[in-house]
């Protein structure tokens, strides 16, 4: 890893980490200014329209018609994978509606990690929705940590559930296009979400509806519309949004005084 | 045709992982079942001779580092919740690994970014750099979400950016397809070449 190279400055600050840091405080402090005014119901900037989280209720509903469960894959990510932490929100808002609608929902893991985090969260959604009774921790499962042994699992609960609505949300790679072809088999109606950038083309390609990158992460604050992570979510467009700036300013100067400009000598700070 | 028994199973292993192709089955569903279970076995061996034993077993009962101790209880803890009433311990286990995970993207994540946009300050003297820096602001104005894609200006670099994507995406899936046939190939070189004896 890149950062153990270095010696850290009292065991905690890394040489040429000063714009890092600036940029962590800024971030930091937009997060909490966007929470505060969310959270004090003040008006903040809207998410805009995102397509394949419109279907969600649809692909539930349909399953619901249909008698079939509702298949949910968090990838093959680690527990503390930032993809996979993005897939516990939407996990509980799917796992929410499916308790609502009085739907099966089939949940598999390949991390042994992930597997009590998940338990939680759905058991928590199915508290929420005021049908505890309605949670089947047998329909939770942890299937294996192997890639592909983990991919063989998940088809065979592909054929033998036949899912209605499959919702394939968090850190993908090999697996992801055996996955949506698969489900695209059964006739599944589909939701992929990745932000692996080698696999949104299999998403796209094989699912009804793809979310691609940034989009999952902003996924569960648009669904849930709740405060702290839409207020993150706002606070992380700004970010974007300066960022946008600076790329557009750096650009000029790059032009104006050749490579060694202000700005990217800034940056090596 | 191969008499190496070792080539027989592989081939017998393969043929049964490929009709699944013609539809599930109970011939594939033993190899389902089998690759499951198998690196179920080896992975918990694999725990063992690899954390338990060699942390735990040496370095902190022989060696005496008893800092070990902090992840065997976390690791323990998970453990609780299959004992009604006491589930709740496994929280601290699971709150820390995913504060370690939010602490480690914020604290290690921003700097390679950085550099990304340090990259991104090119001079636009070709027309390979123009393209280049072109993608790079409409893509990343392509998944602004709370500035509205109507106004005219974001509707034009929303719509390039789209376009870039879509583009990448595309570039990026001929790639793995390439990668993909590399795993095919060895499989039907054993089929082929190696069991029935065909080919060169």
């Amino acid at each position: 890893m890149y950062h153990l190279a270095a010696e850290p400055y009292l065991g905690i600050w890394l040489k040429g980490s000063f714009v890092a840091f600036i940029v962590f405080v800024i971030y930091a402090v937009l997060v909490y200014f966007f929470i505060q005014r969310a959270r004090a119901g003040l008006p903040i900037p809207t998410i805009r329209k995102i397509a394949g989280l419109e279907a969600l209720d649809e692909a539930i509903g349909r399953a619901t018609e249909m008698g079939r469960p509702v298949n949910y894959v968090p990838g093959i990510g680690a527990s503390y994978n930032m993809q996979t932490i993005a897939s516990y929100a939407m996990l509980g808002h799917v796992s929410k509606r499916t308790a609502q609608y009085d739907t099966r929902f089939i949940f598999t893991c390949a991390d042994p990690i992930v597997l009590p985090i998940a338990e939680e969260v759905i058991r928590q959604s199915y508290l929420e929705a005021g049908r505890p009774d309605a949670y089947n921790p047998d329909d939770v499962r942890f299937l294996s940590d192997w890639q592909f042994g983990y991919c063989s699992g998940v088809l065979g609960i592909y054929h033998r559930e036949r899912p209605a609505a499959n919702i394939l949300f968090g850190a993908f790679w090999a697996e992801s296009l055996i996955f949506a072809e698969e489900g695209n088999r059964i006739g599944s109606i589909q939701i992929g979400a990745t932000a692996n950038m080698a696999q949104i083309p299999f998403f796209v390609a094989a699912c009804d509806y793809a979310l691609i990158g940034e989009e999952m992460y902003a996924a569960s604050a648009y669904l849930s519309k709740e405060p702290v992570l839409y207020g993150t979510v706002v606070s992380e467009d700004w970010m974007r949004i300066l960022f946008f700036a600076v790329i557009v300013v750096g650009t000029i100067f790059q032009i104006v005084q050749g490579k060694a400009n202000v700005i990217t000598s800034i940056f090596s700070k | 045709m191969s008499t190496d028994v070792g080539v027989w199973l592989q081939v017998i292993c393969t043929i049964g992982v490929l009709t699944y192709l013609y539809k599930e089955n109970w011939f594939w569903r033993i190899f389902e079942y089998a690759i499951v279970a198998g690196y179920t076995g080896y992975s918990l061996a694999y725990g063992y001779h690899n954390y338990i034993k060699p942390f735990i077993g040496e370095k902190m009962i022989k060696e005496g580092q008893w800092s070990f101790l902090i992840p065997l209880i976390l690791g323990i803890l998970l453990y609780a919740r299959f004992v009604s009433g006491w589930g709740w311990l496994g929280r601290y286990a699971m709150a820390y690994m995913i504060g370690y995970g939010a602490g480690y993207t914020l604290g290690f994540d921003i700097k390679p970014l950085l550099g990304q946009i340090r990259a991104s300050f090119i001079s636009l003297t070709s027309i390979n750099n123009i393209i280049l820096w072109l993608f790079i602001v409409t893509s990343l104005a392509y998944f602004f979400f709370t500035v509205s894609k109507e106004a005219p200006a974001m509707k034009g670099l929303s719509t390039v950016g789209k376009w870039a994507v879509m583009i990448a995406l595309g570039a990026s899936f001929g790639n793995t397809i390439l990668y993909r046939y590399n795993l095919l190939y060895p499989r039907m070189k054993l089929l082929f070449n190696t069991w029935l004896g065909l080919g060169g």
